[in-house]
């Protein structure tokens, strides 16, 4: 059924256009060069945050943070082998979706900790990213309460996932 | 954001020297701006399409449309948004809620950029900057596509079983974000709007 979503909504829209006489293609092709001057504006955003994460990760202090903080997150009961999925959730999507196939590996889908991961990552994003990439594309460093706030909205997601899966999955 | 990203990169050059691991910190440190633009290559077209995609959609009065839907709400959340911001965070809320994230990205970013326009430039995250972010990350969606894509490559026998549970805790989640938001602003120190 999803499959039907982006080419329907594409087809509505040009659709839309045509019987409202829009020149498509001229709009699409402005819309689209503004679309790479958005695109450029966030690689440099890119190039340094993914830089940052890949040097933490390298030197073992990403690991040395999860354990540090895997004592503090069980006792909000998240299963162990969880705890890095949690912690790189917000830092790396691609990072996250390839834990979440290795928890797969020891737990399957719809075991109960499988679901557990699968809701972590469903209802979370990639926090520090999203922040990056939007407050970049604006020129905006001084972030203010953006960070504390967004960091607590995972934190609550993290704690919820687990309890509706409780909830809702017996 | 200063501070995480200088931390980090301290840290990651201490922890690098005493665990003996510096030559991969620096492979890494040399390597991230590669896989950057590799990730920058692979979204790329997705955002100059969608951006086409959504400037027809302007042109038609779509999104005008859609944002007729959200206003009430909206303009409640935010203080005193301009109609074209409503417009982007109604397209914005719309490709998130359906999964198209790489469709989200460009309007949220028009959403940022209309933001701005109305507000002051002197470099610090406004209110409703924050409000727009802050309701991203907590990523409302309707039908977790590449999760039950995974689960369903991994055996599970219901791919969208989690459905349920991750409606209720990304919308506990936002609900959550939204008044931490709030209460934030009211007592964060620096700048006062």
């Amino acid at each position: 059924m999803t499959d039907y979503f982006i080419p329907v909504i594409i087809a509505f829209i040009f659709l839309t256009a045509i019987i409202k006489k829009v020149d498509v293609f001229k709009v699409f092709i402005d819309g689209a060069k503004d679309g790479l001057k958005t695109a450029i504006s966030i690689l440099p955003v890119l190039v340094g945050l993914i830089s940052i994460i890949r040097m933490l990760n390298a030197s073992g202090g990403l690991n040395y943070l999860c354990n540090i903080l895997s004592t503090f997150f069980s006792l909000f009961g998240l299963p162990k082998d969880l705890i890095p999925l949690a912690l790189l959730r917000p830092i790396s999507g691609g990072g996250a979706l390839s834990l979440l196939e290795q928890v797969f590996k020891v737990h399957p889908p719809d075991s109960k900790v499988g679901l557990i991961a699968s809701v972590l990552v469903a209802s979370s994003e990639t926090t520090f990213y999203t922040l990056a990439v939007y407050f970049g594309a604006v020129g905006i460093s001084k972030t203010r309460y953006a960070i504390p706030a967004a960091v607590l909205g995972d934190f609550i997601g993290m704690i919820m996932s687990v309890l509706s899966v409780n909830l809702i999955c017996k | 954001m200063k501070w995480i990203f200088s931390i980090g990169a301290i840290f990651a050059v201490f922890f690098g020297i005493i665990s003996g691991k510096i030559s991969q910190v620096s492979t890494a440190a040399i390597g991230g701006g590669t896989e950057a633009v590799k990730l920058f290559l692979s979204i790329a077209g997705a955002i100059c399409f969608w951006s086409g995609v959504m400037k027809v959609a302007q042109q038609a009065n779509i999104t005008s449309m859609i944002a007729k839907l959200f206003k009430p709400i909206l303009n409640k959340l935010f203080r005193n948004p301009s109609i074209d911001a409503i417009e982007a965070v109604s397209m914005n809320v719309s490709a998130n809620l359906l999964g198209l994230g790489n469709a989200a990205t460009p309007f949220g970013i028009d959403a940022m950029k209309r933001f701005q326009k109305y507000e002051k430039k002197d470099g610090y995250a406004s209110h409703n900057m924050i409000l727009f972010c802050v309701i991203n990350t907590a990523a409302l969606q309707i039908i977790p596509t590449t999760i039950s894509t995974i689960r369903l490559e991994h055996g599970s026998a219901w791919p969208m079983k989690i459905m349920l549970p991750m409606l209720l805790s990304s919308l506990v989640t936002l609900l959550f974000s939204i008044i931490a938001v709030k209460i934030f602003a009211q007592f964060w120190g620096d700048k006062n709007k």
